[in-house]
């Protein structure tokens, strides 16, 4: 428990630096670009008064208060491409986002897990030779390649599924898969080597000697054991998918929050950008402290009774 | 209590051949060993480490690691049945119910994402038919046999919550809760503090005295030997060296090996010049000498010990594999 | 009376028997492990693939001469084995060949390169942070504890959003991130490390603390670096590849091994060798080198064998 208290409270400390250097990041170089919307006939003091204006020469400091207080209030301003309010944008994207990522999410343990522990306990036969090339395939092939691949097969030739868009289910699958892909590959891995590890341990051989079946002892007493270093990485993987997610949104047009910051890197929309970062930086900062929370709950030995 | 000639053992090993595979080749680390155990007494089986007394026992029960280490022959017989043929169904329904075994290391030897009352329930109602309540009360009424501390507390505890002398007792719990007929116990003080060592012997004692079980303890060390044994049977490189009636075997052993271990035990009583050890080595599996395996390291070796293979011979109750038996100096 | 000596003399050769065995089964550690790498199948087949890999990125432009931004307006969308180019054109007209190897190059040099460096500066911060403790370990230890779990794509758009596009803010983004994680995990087993009795008794010997990190550390935490490094290096291709895919990373006229992916993508049906060649070498190249570190970690550790890799516990 002291832990987690302790590891909170570095995640605040974490969420405020981490989001006074994205503001400051930004800021930096966008407040000059915001400036050249002006025509390019405009002066030298017209510049600096437009600048005073939107309050680019105020100190740091006092613009990331009036930022954060904006933030905080719920005015977020608006986007420099489409006038769009940022707020309706996250709104509206971010649950497009949560749809994809959390189906990833939820893919990856549902495929990665079994797979692994398939792997284990038929160690050394085709079966786990095969599930171990597939894992290492699913690492090496970059997803962006694989979701051509996979639009190339299952639109473009087979026309089972779309190749792009939003939102029914139909069309959650390949990007939903290909996102999914890198953490299930790690997932086997992980969950192979940790259920092959907890097997030699010499509780196994107590229950054994209890009388146990082996199928029970695998499937509930190794398997348990197994899933204490699987559930504390949970938290990893969604930072990682939130990584590839840019990606992936990017390419099957899927609108979520990825793919609007992306957009927004490449058009210069600053004020998108800023918080859309922000946005993220702070959902992998919360997921890593789940991270942390998991560790310590899935193993017994961590929790002070 | 001491066993008669005229009763018959309860468990009695033939000639059981094992064999470790490790590289690419493969050795015999148990070669033709031979013990019987008789209802209601506590036999001991004495050597040290590698000599293959670990692996004996595990074999009993079927326990051992199969791919690098496998029966290769032999026999098992308990209750008219040869325990190596059995079908894995029928071995199961024996392991704990009628021959329980508990093991060294306390520590690592629970599951520790399982409470130990989660544990001993599972194994209960793996062989019992019954409820989880009735389980769990015969487990808690167990626990207080063993002597823990709060049993019902305990029973809800994680293991690493527990000293190892609370572990290794849970352990005996574990062990006996079915009420078998035979424990195995392989080296259970070995990594416990002196103190809490006595503790659990004494526990061991009573209970097998209670319950009228036999007893086959595993252990390097001569003291706790002299402490529990009725009958003693000493192992070196994979073969029985002597077996005896644990008083014959202190006063007057027949083996030049145990009169060795004998004459290392540091004497408390008297004052010596210098400590005694056996010289040399356990030799290799790989490169074993062509006649008696201790020929090497013995002091009464002759040209017959380095030709051929002592079989063990049988003189009033107690047995040795020797061709030039010296009596005892100590 | 000589029944005695006989014995003795037995016993004598048989010692030196035992002596011979025993000089026959030690092997030195270090020849153990050279042995160990020739009969790794994993390493040998990624350091094949990798050399060949390796070739088309350093020789290639340089043996063929040819000018990646040459653009040829009659000759656009050749097929591969078109006279001239060995590889095909694409839609500009630019040749294949020469842009593949190029791409190989940037790939190389963004990932491979940059992870050398931040493999040198994890080691000198997690040694540093995990030996001296303190508040150097306070201060490296927080901060890598924040970094490496960031994605590395998102760090990088982050720093494009900063900097603008190109490959300066990938190349920071790798250089970031890589260092943060070996450094985590050096700091990890360097703590692990000196608190080993052999460390104990180096500092009652009076060794100097350069001397023990160097000497008696540092070996020992080579190995892990090492793997983890190989591990990043692939995700660092992977990273760099995804985003010059979506408009980020390396600009035109720079070729890249994802941009070349991203201009063939609307020719898929009629010429799909213009993302299928740059998609199969960033296959070859992630391959060659996971398959290097996957080798490594089973020479060093061959208890791991198909394991999942150092990024875990804290």
């Amino acid at each position: 428990m002291k832990r987690i208290i302790a590891r909170s409270l570095y995640t605040l400390v974490v969420l405020f630096v981490s989001s006074v250097a994205v503001f400051y990041a930004i800021r930096l170089s966008g407040g000059d670009a915001i400036a050249a919307r002006l025509p390019a006939s405009a002066t030298a003091e017209q510049r600096s008064a437009f600048r005073d204006l939107i309050g680019l020469n105020d100190p740091i400091y006092e613009q990331y208060l009036n930022y954060m207080g904006g933030v905080l209030s719920g005015d977020l301003g608006r986007s420099l491409t489409n006038n769009a309010d940022i707020f309706d944008m996250l709104l509206e994207h971010g649950l497009n986002s949560f749809i994809l990522g959390a189906t990833a999410f939820a893919l990856v343990f549902v495929i990665g897990v079994p797979l692994g522990m398939l792997a284990s306990v038929r160690r050394n036969t085709w079966v786990d030779n095969s599930v171990m090339t597939f894992a290492v395939g699913g690492m090496a092939v970059p997803n962006f390649w694989l979701a051509l691949l996979a639009v190339w097969l299952f639109a473009s030739t087979l026309g089972w599924l779309p190749s792009a868009g939003c939102c029914s289910p139909r069309q959650l699958v390949l990007p939903a898969i290909v996102l999914a892909m890198e953490g299930i590959a790690l997932t086997v891995r992980m969950t192979r080597s940790a259920m092959l590890e907890n097997m030699e341990q010499d509780f196994v051989r107590t229950l054994r000697a209890g009388g146990l079946s082996e199928t029970r002892i695998v499937g509930k007493h190794v398997f348990r054991n197994a899933l204490v270093p699987i559930i504390s990485l949970a938290g990893l993987r969604i930072g990682q998918i939130i990584g590839y997610a840019l990606v992936v949104e990017v390419i099957f047009g899927w609108p979520g929050l990825g793919q609007v910051l992306v957009n927004a890197v490449l058009r210069r929309d600053y004020p998108v950008a800023q918080f859309f970062s922000l946005v993220l930086v702070a959902v992998v900062v919360l997921s890593n402290w789940l991270a942390d929370v998991g560790y310590t709950v899935a193993n017994p030995r961590l929790r002070k009774a | 209590m001491m066993a008669t000639t005229t009763t018959q053992p309860i468990l009695s090993i033939k000639d059981l051949r094992t064999s470790v595979s490790s590289g690419g080749q493969t050795f015999d680390v148990v070669r033709g060993v031979s013990i019987d155990v008789y209802p209601n007494e506590v036999l001991c089986l004495v050597g040290e480490s590698g000599c293959g007394k670990t692996i004996t026992a595990l074999s009993i029960m079927r326990l051992l690691p199969d791919p690098p280490v496998r029966i290769r022959g032999g026999s098992v017989e308990y209750r008219g049945r040869d325990l190596i043929k059995l079908r894995r169904k029928e071995i199961k329904s024996i392991r704990s119910n009628q021959i329980s075994m508990i093991f060294q290391d306390p520590l690592t030897s629970l599951d520790p994402v399982f409470t130990i009352g989660h544990v001993m329930t599972e194994v209960i109602r793996n062989h019992r038919d019954i409820s989880k309540e009735e389980a769990e009360s015969i487990g808690m009424k167990m626990l207080h046999e063993v002597g823990l501390p709060a049993p019902e507390r305990r029973f809800h505890s994680y293991p690493h919550q527990l000293s190892g002398g609370m572990r290794q007792r849970v352990m005996i719990a574990l062990a006996l809760v079915l009420d078998p007929d035979i424990l195995i116990a392989d080296e259970p003080t070995t990594a416990l503090d002196v103190t809490v060592q006595a503790q659990i012997l004494e526990k061991l004692l009573e209970e097998q005295r209670e319950r009228h079980m036999s007893m086959l303890l595993i252990t390097h060390d001569l003291a706790v030997v002299a402490a529990v044994a009725d009958r003693v049977a000493v192992m070196y490189a994979g073969e029985i060296v002597e077996e005896a009636p644990v008083d014959e075997l202190f006063s007057a052993p027949k083996h030049p090996y145990t009169q060795g271990l004998l004459r290392a035990l540091p004497q408390v009583s008297y004052k010596r010049d210098k400590l005694e050890s056996i010289s040399g080595l356990v030799p290799p599996p790989q490169m074993m000498p062509p006649g008696c395996f201790f020929a090497p390291r013995c002091p009464h070796a002759l040209e017959v010990c380095w030709e051929e293979h002592p079989e063990l011979t049988a003189g009033n109750g107690a047995k040795f594999r020797c061709f030039n038996p010296q009596p005892f100096q100590p | 009376m000589t029944a005695e000596r006989e014995a003795e003399a037995r016993r004598v050769s048989w010692e030196q028997q035992l002596a011979v065995f025993e000089e026959e089964q030690h092997v030195p550690p270090s020849r153990r492990m050279v042995m160990r790498m020739r009969h790794n199948k994993l390493l040998l087949l990624g350091s094949a693939i990798g050399i060949l890999v390796l070739a088309a990125g350093i020789l290639g432009p340089w043996l063929s001469g040819a000018d990646y931004t040459a653009q040829s307006f009659q000759d656009t969308h050749l097929p591969p084995l078109s006279e001239g180019h060995l590889l095909g054109t694409d839609g500009l007209g630019r040749d294949l060949a020469i842009r593949t190897f190029v791409g190989i190059r940037v790939s190389l040099i963004v990932a491979a390169g940059v992870t050398a460096l931040a493999l040198v500066a994890g080691l000198v911060l997690g040694m540093m942070a995990g030996y001296f403790h303190g508040w150097s370990d306070k201060l490296i230890g927080g901060i890598v504890d924040f970094v490496w779990g960031f994605p590395l794509i998102l760090v990088a758009v982050l720093f494009a959003g900063g900097l603008g596009e190109g490959l300066f803010p990938v190349i920071l983004a790798v250089g970031l991130v890589n260092t943060a994680a070996i450094a985590r995990v050096v700091r990890g087993e360097v703590l692990s490390l000196s608190e080993r009795e052999f460390i104990e008794a180096a500092h009652a010997g009076g060794y100097s603390n350069f001397r023990i990190m160097w000497r008696h550390i540092f070996p020992n935490i080579l190995a892990p670096a090492l793997v983890l490094a190989s591990y990043y290096v692939a995700v660092a291709i992977i990273a760099e590849a995804a985003l010059s895919f979506i408009g980020l990373g390396a600009q035109p006229p720079l070729p890249s091994l994802g941009q070349m992916v991203a201009d063939g993508r609307n020719f898929l049906r009629q010429n799909h060798w213009e993302s299928t060649i740059p998609g199969i070498s960033l296959v070859l190249l992630v391959l060659s080198v996971s398959l290097i570190g996957d080798g490594l970690r089973d020479v060093f550790d061959p208890r791991l064998r198909h394991e999942a890799k150092g990024v875990d516990d804290k």
